[in-house]
């Protein structure tokens, strides 16, 4: 896990306000949303938010680019990633 | 100001009216009558009355609408998809149509000209039948206060005096898309996002949008566009995006669903340089009134729509009176304040539902169906507001449920009240915190208070079992790999300073897995060689050791780390 993930994970828990869940128990690969951490349309809402807050990155994309992106903590990581170097 | 058409005569309207855009593309009045003749041909092939509809694409949706209009059938509608609302649902009515399982759908092999040239002939264009706008049109599910979903019934008459009502509020502008957050599956939706832009031939966009990006993104594609969304969306815009720089005119925004703070209003309304309108009304009534924020020390108060009036009977309840209003139901369950000018404020409803996000849930449901299963004897489901206004579950679990949350720990036991509640209600108002409890927190009259179960939500959940990682085991062996969790109900109290496990826990859990892994017959007699060499703190990682003698009928343990040995002893039984 990269510090980055980790970051995120951090994030995650803390502005989703997530109870029964610590970050290691989170897995890089696994999906946020209905299956892996159960998250529904408004946490995806407030992800949104902390990126906009945290990192600056706006997603003027569509909803189907933006889904991709909130997929697991590695697309996230990416996403932040490819934000920074620009 | 656009011309309002009937719901029923809409045919009136002008052939090449945009009825929507989907994919960039511009659908028209006359590709829909296509679209709606396909579906009632197929629909045709079955009989029955009332037929559950759900699809997300809103263009389809009011398609199949307007085929079992054309066909003299009612729609049932659902507020979401949940597999058990479904089942429930087609249950009570003679089918389902548009997405869901089993549910009557278009054969797209066949394109729609070939269709139209087939089935559609002009003569059968030309015969439509007239939709009787006295009948049922469409029947409502939302959530009841006994916890059973409550129906609803609308005409399309209704509806036509509704849009009538709103526009003469709120005029429909010509050249407007509507572009929307909310789904069509519930009221405000259906109203707002499609029957209000159709029966005034403005069109709708078929995507929703589910990010305020999304808003953003849509809006680029419009010269004029009309929002219509919720607090879920307007309290959670992106600002960093250059609204202001969007060519696009935003004409109005409506929210609905819940009551928006007022900076939020004001912010949303500054960002897209529009009007917001908030929209007061509930499934029962249709809409009711309306408030726009100003920027002044005040809440704006609500103002009731033309053609809508209040009676309170003597109990001060209040009715709501207009042409569009159930009457099996026309009292509001929330208390208002009402003043000499008619203008009102909110005060609270005054039954078991809750809104979470806009969406209406009843709370005796969820516990309802939370003590249908044989872990949990009895369920509070109860609002809290966090973050966000969010459900919060306190339960008191069986023996069964007992044993599951020493075997699974609570991740476990959560995750399988959790799916059992996802195939009955959406995920946004499933429980985000659990409390398992000996006791519920009753006061001296015998009653559990609201106050009390928040009050056990806000402390961290007291744990009474290791957090297992691993469990190795045969038939007299088995290792299980824990962590100490730090909310452990025996640390409590004990040495807060440097809190460690106490050595009755510890022994108790021995006993305890002993008697779940091995073929014991006897009871707990004594203990014998019992030592206590190194404190266990919160947070270690250890290895609870448990051997078995069958012949001896005793139980040898030992809780090890990477420290060694922490305590060990025997446990006999007879």
């Amino acid at each position: 896990m990269t510090a980055l993930q980790n970051e995120l994970k951090l994030m995650i828990i803390e502005c989703l306000d997530l109870e029964d869940i610590d970050a290691t128990e989170i897995d890089d690969a696994d999906p946020l949303f209905v299956d892996g951490l159960g998250l529904d349309s408004i946490d995806a809402l407030e992800i949104g938010l902390a990126l906009q807050k945290r990192y600056g990155i706006k997603l003027d994309s569509n909803s189907d680019e933006t889904r991709a992106h909130f997929a697991s903590i590695n697309a996230l990581a990416d996403l932040v990633k490819n934000h920074k170097s620009i | 100001m656009l011309h309002q058409y009937s719901l029923a005569n809409w045919m009136d309207t002008r052939p090449s009216t945009a009825v929507a855009i989907r994919a960039g593309v511009t659908l028209t009045a006359d590709e829909f009558i296509v679209n709606v003749c396909q579906w009632k041909h197929t629909l045709s092939q079955h009989s029955g009355q009332r037929w559950v509809v759900y699809h997300s694409d809103p263009y389809e949706f009011l398609s199949i609408l307007y085929a079992l209009w054309y066909l003299g059938r009612t729609a049932c509608i659902p507020g979401d998809n949940r597999p058990a609302t479904i089942t429930r649902l087609i249950s009570e009515a003679d089918g389902g149509v548009g997405e869901m399982d089993a549910g009557i759908t278009l054969d797209l092999s066949k394109p729609n000209t070939d269709f139209a040239h087939t089935y559609c002939t002009n003569a059968e264009l030309a015969n439509l039948p007239p939709i009787d706008s006295q009948r049922v049109a469409i029947e409502l599910y939302t959530s009841g206060s006994s916890g059973k979903p409550k129906s609803f019934a609308k005409t399309l008459a209704q509806f036509d005096s509704e849009l009538h009502s709103l526009h003469t509020q709120f005029p429909v502008a010509e050249g407007a898309t509507v572009l929307s957050t909310v789904s069509h599956q519930h009221l405000y939706g259906l109203t707002f996002r499609l029957l209000r832009p159709f029966s005034y031939g403005q069109p709708f966009l078929c995507e929703l949008c589910e990010y305020t990006e999304d808003i953003y993104h849509f809006a680029q594609q419009q010269s004029q566009y009309v929002l219509v969304s919720s607090p879920s969306h307007i309290t959670r815009v992106n600002e960093l995006l250059s609204w202001s720089s969007l060519e696009a005119d935003c004409l109005n925004i409506f929210s609905a669903a819940a009551p928006l703070n007022k900076a939020d209003a004001l912010c949303m309304s500054k960002l897209l340089d529009a009007p917001l309108w908030e929209i007061y009304g509930s499934s029962e009534t249709g809409v009711i009134a309306w408030r726009k924020q100003v920027n002044n020390n005040q809440d704006a108060r609500w103002r009731r729509l033309p053609n809508v009036t209040f009676e309170i009977d003597n109990q001060g309840k209040v009715k709501v009176c207009s042409l569009f209003v159930d009457k099996h139901s026309p009292f509001l369950s929330d208390t208002l304040n009402i003043h000499s000018d008619g203008s009102f404020e909110l005060q609270g409803r005054s039954d078991n539902i809750v809104k979470i996000e806009g969406k209406r849930v009843s709370l005796n449901a969820i516990a309802q169906v939370l003590m249908s299963h044989e872990w949990v004897l009895e369920a509070k489901a109860f609002a809290i507001t966090r973050k966000r206004t969010e459900v919060a579950s306190v339960i008191m679990l069986s023996k069964e449920g007992e044993k599951q949350l020493m075997l699974a720990g609570r991740a476990g036991v959560i995750k399988t009240l959790r799916t059992l509640l996802l195939s009955n209600f959406e995920t946004i108002v499933v429980p985000r915190r659990w409390r398992f409890v000996d006791t519920m927190p009753y006061n001296q009259q015998s009653k559990v208070t609201l106050t009390a179960l928040q009050a056990l939500v806000e402390q961290p959940a007291l744990l009474k079992w290791p957090a297992i990682k691993h469990i190795s085991k045969d038939t007299l062996n088995v290792t299980i790999s824990c962590t100490i969790p730090r909310d452990l109900v025996y640390l409590d109290g004990h040495f807060d300073q440097a809190p460690i496990l106490p050595g009755v826990a510890q022994v108790h859990w021995a006993q305890k897995y002993a008697d779940e892994y091995f073929d014991i017959s006897g009871k707990f007699s004594h203990l014998e060689v019992v030592k206590f060499a190194n404190v266990i703190q919160p947070d270690e990682d250890i290895d609870l050791l448990l051997a078995f003698s069958p012949e001896k009928q005793k139980v040898t343990f030992s809780y090890r780390s990477e420290k060694g040995v922490h305590s060990s002893g025997r446990i006999c039984f007879a």
